[in-house]
């Protein structure tokens, strides 16, 4: 008898802790998962990469740590550029690991592949470094939304040009896919704005020479010449050849539809000034950017690039929708989504539309020369603001499927 | 051990997450195919992506414009291969002597592949890669949209493709494909006309490929450049080595290995590719038959 009752006060004893510890899991509700999914070592890393990672928790920190009464959790993994990689990710991450919003997804084919699976799993994402615009387009569906630039709106770098009167156009375009859909969207933009292509040629992407092509350039008497050359090093090489030439003078420009001032600063001024393109986030743009920019190079130790700003950004309005939600239900906090005002230090007078796409104001750059550059990163002069109304597809030329049915 | 193989293939979905598990399977099956040519043959492919990628590119697309069923855009994805293997085989296999040339053809084929599939946009998608394939339905009547089904039916082709390796390295086939390994030509003095059996081994080999590319297409419902790539074929050659290259085992616990690597270790970042390398240096210096190799050598198996 007395033995037996010592047992049970022993069995009592050793699950007790169980037991407090069932009971404390109730009490402490469940925390609100942000899931960052990156390309943490890939050619593009320094551009989001761990810093995407380090922008979500500083905004995690900058709304207090906590949402409708739940811990805010950030998560990340590196799908190491390879789609299925990125879509198992997905899928554990919104299965198992209860994670409540995909954050940033660079990438467009890894992009396009998460978008599947949280259309599937009626999960919310925003994606921020994927420059292809199927996710707000043909692909679109009520939970991904998309931050960043697509080349429609890198495409918009040439309509000041055109109001300027620089509305005649030569490209140079590198033979792979990015090239040949930015060429598309830029001729598109190009003819809507009154300007005229005189022509094209298409440049094997190993070249180093291009003065063959940047003859022909010149013999076309086009006004600009646009370099649709994605890759830092190579647009520069082209860049600097462009200059010898004498292409950039007072009646001739030389654009790149987009540019990071990370690769600016890689490649120098001596060999980038004068280039023109359209950022949609520059850190000296005004107090509130610089202001941003200056905490998060305290706390990471770096500048933020355009896409770190824009994961911040989404990261901040993911959780001001589920505040005003009040829950993490996807579809209520989509409709949040829609109904806060967005306007911070990447999204300037953004509205989120039906189809996913948040507009914003977007900034034509022009790269300072040495001379002009006053302190260390002091690289971009903006020549002027693009209006978020001009600056993306409007809605009535969207293609959205989604937006037919409603 | 095939007793063992599909126990662990029962169990494995309860324990283990089973997209997980039909993304090593898939690897799997391309590990051990591509170890048929490696390992029992000698020939040492450096262009496995192509008939791995353009298997998944093939079932893609028929699967989701010709809405074939999954089972057949899977054949097609091995078809594919098979055509490839034939072509690739028939080329690379005319150069006699050193595999140096068999390896440089094969890359060189693979590269090809790789840069038509950035530019037919129109078919791949180009960097986009082919997307929203369907999983679909089984002979009409079976959704495979639940992960359990498709695991089901995963495991049931890798076990085929499997089995049809053992069969064949069982086969007197197999062992003439050993005997070419070993002394290619004292094969040929004994009349075999080794080059056939090289360019059958090598169309198995690829044939395989496409159907494991196929799968992984119809599974995660994307074929992407990736596929393609030459990384990849690079990555086949991992699996293979760490597992132990000329066993049957081997290529399927490599494969098991590295996706898992890739999979549970992608919160640490870049350091995944480190680790790898690690794994793969260690297994280099410490075990140079594979881990399957040693185990089989220390407990006199043949696994």
């Amino acid at each position: 008898m007395h033995r037996r009752s010592a047992l049970i006060a022993t069995a009592a004893m050793l699950a007790s802790p169980l037991l407090g510890s069932r009971v404390r899991a109730q009490q402490s509700p469940p925390p609100v998962k942000l899931g960052v999914l990156e390309d943490m070592a890939g050619p593009t890393s320094y551009l989001n990469g761990q810093g995407s990672v380090d922008a979500t928790q500083l905004a995690v920190d900058d709304f207090g740590g906590k949402v409708i009464g739940r811990p805010i959790v950030v998560i990340s993994a590196d799908h190491q550029q390879k789609p299925a990689v990125g879509a198992a990710i997905a899928r554990r991450w919104l299965d198992q690991d209860g994670v409540d919003v995909l954050l940033d997804v660079p990438n467009s084919d890894i992009a396009l592949a998460v978008d599947q699976v949280i259309a599937e799993k009626k999960k919310l994402a925003i994606f921020v470094g994927a420059v292809t615009d199927r996710i707000s387009e043909q692909d679109c569906n009520p939970y991904a939304m998309q931050w960043g630039l697509d080349t429609y709106a890198d495409a918009q770098t040439v309509r000041p040009l055109i109001k300027a009167g620089f509305n005649t156009f030569f490209f140079l375009t590198s033979d792979y896919v990015f090239g040949h859909t930015l060429e598309t969207a830029a001729r598109t933009a190009i003819a809507s704005a009154g300007g005229k292509v005189l022509g094209s040629v298409t440049i094997p992407l190993e070249t180093t020479d291009y003065s063959s092509f940047l003859v022909q350039a010149q013999a076309s008497g086009a006004k600009v010449v646009a370099l649709l050359i994605s890759g830092g090093s190579r647009l520069v090489t082209a860049f600097k050849q462009a200059r010898e030439f004498g292409l950039a003078d007072a009646d001739h420009k030389v654009t790149s539809l987009h540019i990071y001032t990370e690769d600016v600063h890689t490649l120098g001024l001596q060999a980038t000034q004068g280039l023109e393109a359209v950022v949609p986030f520059y850190w000296d743009r005004d107090a509130q950017s610089r202001d941003f920019s200056e905490r998060y190079k305290k706390r990471f130790g770096h500048l933020p690039s355009e896409l770190h700003a824009g994961t911040y950004s989404a990261a901040l309005n993911y959780l001001r929708a589920v505040q005003k939600a009040g829950t993490t239900d996807a579809d209520k906090v989509r409709a949040a989504m829609a109904e806060i005002k967005i306007n911070d230090v990447y999204a300037v007078n953004a509205k989120l539309l039906p189809n996913g796409r948040l507009i914003h104001d977007l900034f034509l750059v022009q790269v300072k020369t040495p001379a002009e550059s006053k302190y260390p990163w002091d690289y971009f002069k903006i020549l002027e603001t693009i209006p978020a109304e001009e600056a993306f597809r409007p809605i009535s030329q969207s293609v959205c499927p989604m937006l037919k049915h409603t | 051990m095939l007793a063992c193989l599909i126990v662990a293939l029962v169990v494995a979905p309860f324990v283990v997450y089973p997209i997980f598990l039909m993304n090593a399977l898939c690897f799997a099956l391309f590990a051990a195919a591509y170890n048929l040519m490696i390992g029992y043959v000698g020939l040492m492919s450096f262009g496995h992506a192509a008939f791995f990628g353009m298997g998944s590119y093939v079932g893609g697309w028929t699967a989701r414009y010709w809405h074939l069923d999954p089972l057949l855009a899977m054949l097609a994805g091995g078809a594919t291969g098979l055509v490839m293997g034939t072509a690739f085989g028939w080329l690379a296999l005319r150069r006699q002597g050193q595999s140096i040339y068999f390896a440089t053809i094969t890359l060189a084929l693979a590269q090809m592949v790789y840069f038509v599939c950035v530019r037919a946009t129109g078919f791949t998608g180009g960097e986009d890669g082919l997307q929203q394939v369907p999983r679909g339905r089984l002979f009409g009547v079976l959704s495979l949209a639940p992960d359990r089904t498709m695991y089901v039916v995963v495991a049931i082709i890798f076990l085929a493709g499997f089995l049809l390796i053992v069969r064949v390295v069982h086969s007197p086939f197999g062992q003439v494909l050993l005997a070419i390994r070993e002394n290619e030509p004292r094969t040929l003095s004994l009349g075999y006309a080794t080059v056939r059996y090289k360019l059958i081994a090598t169309i198995i080999s690829c044939t395989l490929s496409g159907l494991a590319g196929a799968m992984q297409a119809i599974v995660f419902g994307i074929a992407s450049l990736e596929n393609v790539h030459f990384s990849m074929s690079g990555e086949v050659v991992l699996m293979t080595l760490t597992g132990g290259m000329g066993t049957l085992l081997g290529p399927v616990i490599g494969a098991i290995l590295v996706t898992s690597m890739e999979n549970y270790l992608a919160s640490l970042g870049d350091w995944v590719y480190v680790l790898q390398g690690i794994v793969f240096v260690a297994c280099v210096l410490a075990f140079r038959r594979g881990i399957v190799g040693v185990i089989s050598a220390r407990t006199r198996l043949r696994l």
